[in-house]
């Protein structure tokens, strides 16, 4: 280093990769967040998911957990002129879940519900009606199958090079982190510590290429001071490796998403309802009904 | 040839001796041996507590965050130990008293968090206006996410260099260094055949010790919990871990509930022995936060502070009698029952209940003295009181009826309460 810039050093940032809080605050208002189809859920998530952080999404099998997260998927693709990302999504499916059928169900459901929502604001958009076709939604989804715990672990470290590639990828959805991990795994001291290192590994691809990374996650039953709870799998020590946890449950025949944990975000709770276009508001819903 | 090497032996020998004594003096080379007088000057005049923006916790740590010590945080997950790391963030810039470092590990910093925390509380300064008092305490804040433990170790070798240099003082000084959290960097790499992950977190340890000790900073890291045995939760990182932190605190938080429990695992200076009671209600925004009783049957002394809205100052000897100090303002409504509060000695017999009320609490205390304990049947001490609360009124005094006391209820408060066993016997 020149004496010049050792004596620049001393004045400058007491960090090299550090920015004021104040900075960041333009940034993360500015941060346009992935809406999950649902407009009470989004308001208590504070618009939708949150880039830049890691979020955990856990319910008992059945509530929705795949509809959302192949929501998500489609949802991160709506033009910034109707308020999405116009992003790609990278979906790494572990239980064979994914359905491309249903996915292009969502996708048309997308695309008729923008075409309702915002034709009367941009009649003069060209680029729209070419882009938003079922198809083109698909083909943006990166679909990795994966089989056993270690090409797990091979698909998240090959992520990060995946990613400086591919530079539009703005959701990735792991559905579900949880299905190989919870079998066959003899040494449970070795189990936490891979899995303590992906999550390092994920939190990092989040923040570097300021994407949303969604973790689907199922529960288990835990016996807690003389009767069982359900709890997310994995245990204690992978509780914290997320940056927000929405938990789904049902409450009588509904169901419902819990912020469970947020370092920005109250609890609350919110009905959503998985219809034939995919994630929707209840109310709303309702509404359709009521006018046929 | 032997003599030519005991000789140059000897040479060096001198030569270490007189290093060694240089050494003693301090010459630079290595830190100077310190005497006592000295080392107590030195924690008065440079190692000051830093507000950690819950005043519940601030009683609690005994004045504050101290610079030169390691605290740590532990809890489960969504215990609340995020919202402290911010909260502490928040008031040391807040009183202007310099820069806060803040390094992220599981991108939970949250600049919108501490705006809207700025935004619930009252100014105290007036003169500045609310959006360049944001700017000043978020100008202050520097963030950097790192991912890895080696990342924090360049990041810590970073900080000492550029303190070493550092001349500046007031505004730019880095006085608090918060590590949010520690265990995530540490967790991959503990455990298996070697020991490096063990060997790279005590010196990860011993290098923020050092630094907080020699540049008079104060080190704040969150830590997790993790299953030990027979299901209860214990914190991370282990046995070794555990003495290297200087103050370790707890939080708890029941599912549901916005009132979170603070209490102390490990401390420097205050007493534990056999009970540590701590009880601290604190207003953190829409947060409470409370700290757990470690109960212990014989309560020898209690010294009561309650702060904010009514500052009363309460200590119970051993005689059950209550010194009533500094009483700034009760209820105006029941000053009237109490005509001389100022150097009054009124007993106190318990705390009946505390409820949260919104953004504070209502706190039930009942003064009077401690009576034989009197059967009544049907008067239930806390008719009217919250039930939900009556166990706190059953830990301090056991087994006893509270009948013909005054109740009054402070409403808005922040209480404390500490119980050491060993003073004043």
């Amino acid at each position: 280093m020149s004496r010049t810039s050792k004596a620049r050093n001393l004045d400058g940032p007491a960090l090299k990769g550090a920015q004021t809080a104040w900075d960041m605050l333009s940034e993360e208002q500015m941060q346009r967040h992935i809406t999950t189809g649902c407009e009470e859920l989004d308001a208590i998530l504070g618009g939708g998911i949150h880039c830049k952080e890691v979020t955990e999404i856990g319910g008992v099998p059945g509530i929705g957990k795949t509809q959302l997260g192949m929501q998500l998927a489609i949802n991160v693709q709506i033009p910034v002129d109707c308020g999405g990302l116009n992003g790609k999504a990278v979906y790494i499916d572990t239980e064979g879940s994914f359905m491309a059928e249903r996915a292009h169900q969502i996708a048309e459901g997308c695309i008729s519900d923008l075409s309702i929502n915002f034709v009367h604001q941009r009649k003069d958009s060209i680029s729209c009606p070419e882009r938003m076709e079922p198809n083109n939604f698909l083909a943006n989804i990166f679909y990795f199958r994966i089989c056993s715990y270690t090409e797990q672990i091979a698909a998240i470290n090959y992520l990060e090079k995946f990613l400086e590639e591919q530079k539009d990828v703005k959701i990735v959805i792991i559905d579900s982190i949880t299905f190989h991990f919870r079998q066959d795994f003899d040494d449970l001291a070795l189990r936490t510590r891979v899995l303590g290192g992906m999550s390092l590994k994920l939190m990092k691809c989040a923040k570097k290429h300021s994407l949303a990374v969604v973790l689907l996650n199922q529960v288990t039953t835990k016996f807690v001071e003389g009767s069982f709870q359900l709890s997310l799998a994995l245990g204690d020590s992978w509780s914290h490796s997320s940056t927000n946890r929405i938990i789904l449950y049902w409450n009588g025949n509904e169901r419902y998403a819990y912020i469970d944990k947020s370092p920005s975000l109250r609890s609350a709770s919110a009905p959503f309802l998985v219809t034939s276009k995919g994630i929707r508001n209840v109310t709303s819903h309702c509404k359709r009904v009521r006018m046929m | 040839m032997n003599c030519g090497t005991s000789s140059r032996t000897e040479e060096e020998m001198e030569e270490g001796f007189v290093d060694g004594e240089a050494g003693m003096k301090g010459d630079g080379r290595q830190p100077p041996w310190l005497s006592g007088v000295e080392l107590l000057e030195d924690a008065q005049r440079n190692k000051h507590a830093l507000p950690s923006g819950c005043e519940g916790i601030d009683i609690l740590l005994g004045g504050g965050l101290r610079e030169g010590q390691l605290t740590e945080i532990v809890g489960p997950s969504s215990s609340g130990k995020t919202q402290v790391c911010l909260h502490s963030a928040l008031g040391v810039t807040d009183m202007h008293l310099g820069v806060v470092i803040f390094l992220d590990t599981c991108n939970s910093f949250s600049p919108n968090r501490i705006a809207s925390i700025v935004n619930q509380q009252t100014g105290t300064l007036v003169k500045e206006g609310e959006e360049s008092r944001l700017k000043r305490i978020l100008s202050s804040i520097l963030c950097q996410s790192v991912f890895d433990i080696f990342e924090l170790l360049d990041v810590l070798h970073q900080l000492e260099c550029k303190m070493k240099h550092q001349v500046t003082s007031g505004r730019n000084r880095i006085r608090l260094l918060i590590i949010d959290s520690i265990s995530s960097l540490i967790t991959p790499i503990l455990g298996g055949k070697n020991s490096q992950g063990r060997l790279l977190m005590i010196s990860t340890g011993i290098l923020l010790k050092k630094i907080a000790n020699e540049y008079n900073i104060s080190v704040l890291v969150a830590n997790h919990m993790v299953g030990g045995e027979g299901g209860n939760l214990k914190p991370a990182l282990g046995e070794s871990w555990r003495s290297i932190p200087h103050v370790r605190l707890l939080l708890s938080r029941d599912q549901g509930s916005n009132i979170c429990n603070v209490s102390v695992l490990k401390h420097t200076i205050i007493m534990k022995a056999l009970l540590t009671w701590a009880l601290s209600v604190i207003l953190m925004g829409d947060l409470i936060f409370t700290s757990t009783a470690l109960i212990h049957q014989q309560l020898s002394l209690i010294k009561c502070l309650m702060l904010t809205t009514q500052r009363i100052q309460i200590r119970v000897e051993k005689k059950d009698f209550v010194e009533v100090v500094d009483i700034l303002r009760v209820k105006k409504d029941l000053r009237s029952q109490w005509p001389s509060v100022d150097d009054s000695v009124l007993p106190i017999a318990g705390v009946m209940g505390s409820k949260p009320c919104g953004h504070s609490l209502d706190i039930g205390i009942c003064l009077g003295h401690q009576q034989q304990p009197q059967l009544q049947e049907n008067k239930n001490p806390t008719d009217g009181m919250y039930p939900e609360n009556k166990s706190l009124m059953q830990l301090l005094c056991p087994g006893r009826s509270y009948h013909g006391w005054s109740m009054i209820w402070l409403h808005h408060v922040v209480v404390s309460l500490l119980i050491d066993d060993d003073v004043g016997a």
